[in-house]
């Protein structure tokens, strides 16, 4: 088990702590609001510069993130799209594993994809595992 | 040398006046904790959210054992991790924070061992 981290630190590139709207030491974005809305995560990851998008095919030089959500619409989980259109994520404490399709995750505790994302390939590199940005206290 | 300074959480348990020196520790106690612990952890290790992870009935049957959960608590903390610092805060009243050190899981969790250990309950 891994506390260090969770599905929204990864997908945001993070290893070192893990990222919700939450009590210290939970991180999250400076101005962001922080409350469990799909408004507030589409926020966080605009911090990162990524803007919403329709659907999650991979698109060349274009890297994508889908949230999940519950029937209530709060936020359940956040995966990361590879290089190869498969995804991964981060499953809360536990490993972090790869899954060919969204759908792979969805139905259960996760809910289903509510809401994607995508920004430019920063370098065209594949981000499965390089992290981008560490969290700060 | 502490590593660690104490704060006092913004949402602690009010009026309560925690009494390191006398945890109501007995085999029935870690019992019910350890059947408690292990509920949450096989419900909750899968989630990020930790509003989740602290609202599910076993967290907070937990944290209404007060006083007598704390070494418990330290010890699930210490053995499989977990978000355990909410609970603590709540128990105890205080809220160790990592000195000269950036503030990362690792080292919140590191901070509350110490500071378990220096109260004697591990």
């Amino acid at each position: 088990m891994d506390s260090s981290y969770n599905c929204v630190a990864w997908a945001a590139g993070v290893t070192t702590v893990p990222w919700w709207p939450f009590e210290w030491p939970y991180y999250w974005p400076q101005n962001v609001p922080l409350e469990e809305s799909i408004t507030a995560f589409v926020a966080a990851f605009a911090t990162l510069r990524y803007v919403e998008c329709d659907q999650p095919d991979l698109e060349d030089g274009i890297e994508k993130r889908a949230i999940y959500a519950d029937a209530q619409q709060v936020p359940t989980h956040v995966a990361r799209q590879l290089a190869d259109g498969r995804w991964t994520s981060k499953l809360g404490d536990l490993k972090d594993i790869e899954h060919a399709t969204l759908a792979d995750l969805a139905g259960g505790l996760y809910g289903t994809p509510a809401t994607f994302m995508k920004r430019l390939v920063a370098g065209g590199s594949d981000n499965r595992t390089r992290p981008m940005r560490q969290g700060s206290d | 040398m502490p590593t660690y300074t104490l704060e006092r959480p913004t949402a602690a348990l009010p009026n309560r006046r925690y009494n390191p020196k006398n945890p109501a520790v007995n085999q029935g106690v870690r019992n019910e904790f350890r059947a408690l612990a292990d509920w949450w952890h096989e419900a909750t290790d899968v989630l990020s959210s930790p509003s989740q992870k602290v609202k599910h009935r076993a967290y907070q049957r937990i944290i209404g054992l007060r006083e007598a959960a704390v070494p418990l608590i330290l010890e699930d903390l210490r053995d499989h991790g977990g978000y355990w610092f909410y609970a603590l805060e709540r128990i105890t009243g205080t809220c160790p924070r990592p000195k000269d050190r950036p503030a990362t899981f690792a080292t919140v969790r590191q901070a509350w061992l110490k500071w378990g250990s220096d109260q004697g309950f591990i």
